[in-house]
């Protein structure tokens, strides 16, 4: 098993928390953490679909690097891991 | 100065620096809290990836316009109606360039950098939040 930290903000923080930590089998990937992450609230409609496909807004963080939620099924995680979840950005 | 800061800002500080011999055109875009019948408006980043994102902005704007100079800072936390939320200043050889380049950082900044407003209305606090970015 793994531990995979989840950061979250703005509206998905109010859904889900600021920070959760993940345990997820070996072999996992961001699309899984994201699916298990939406899971947890009452709101997972949020960031997955009825597919379980991570909506397209979802802006998502990995290793320093945006990672489209199209890619996520492609990108293996590590333990201690950490992914962070944007929202559609307001900003300007 | 590429920043985020939980000050006000005043812009007359970065135009009057983009001032220089071989600059003949600075643009700026000052973006400011509208009345949309909130009370204030309170805005959330991620820092450690918006200053960044900032800065990539900032240099790409610089090579592709060939900038002289290139100022973009961004408030976040709460402010009230007219409070100035965001600056950008640059300076160019030209006005074409300065025009072009100002509109492009601005356009990079709502596509992408990890900032979010926050309306604080007397019902309640509701986040802008535009699912049609799908």
């Amino acid at each position: 098993m793994m531990k995979i930290q989840v950061r979250c903000f703005a509206r998905f923080q109010d859904a889900f928390g600021e920070e959760q930590i993940l345990d997820l089998p070996d072999g996992a990937t961001v699309r899984d953490a994201v699916r298990v992450l939406a899971g947890t609230g009452p709101d997972a409609g949020l960031l997955v679909d009825a597919e379980g496909n991570i909506r397209s807004y979802v802006m998502i963080m990995h290793r320093d690097e945006r990672i489209s939620p199209m890619d996520a099924e492609e990108v293996l995680l590590v333990d201690g891991d950490v992914i962070i979840l944007f929202p559609p950005v307001s900003g300007g | 100065m590429i920043a985020i800061t939980r000050d006000p800002i005043d812009p007359d500080r970065f135009i009057k620096a983009a001032k220089n011999p071989k600059t003949g055109g600075i643009v700026t875009f000052i973006g400011t809290v509208r009345d949309d019948g909130i009370e204030a408006l309170d805005l959330e980043v991620c820092e450690e990836v918006a200053l960044s994102d900032l800065e990539k902005i900032a240099s790409q704007a610089r090579d592709e316009y060939n900038l002289n100079s290139v100022d973009i800072v961004h408030r976040v936390g709460r402010m009230e109606i007219t409070d100035v939320i965001l600056v950008i200043v640059v300076g160019a050889a030209h006005r074409q360039e300065a025009f072009a380049a100002c509109s492009s950082i601005l356009e990079s900044i709502k596509q992408f950098v990890p900032i979010w407003k926050k309306d604080i209305r007397k019902d309640g606090a509701r986040w802008h939040f535009h699912e049609n970015q799908e």
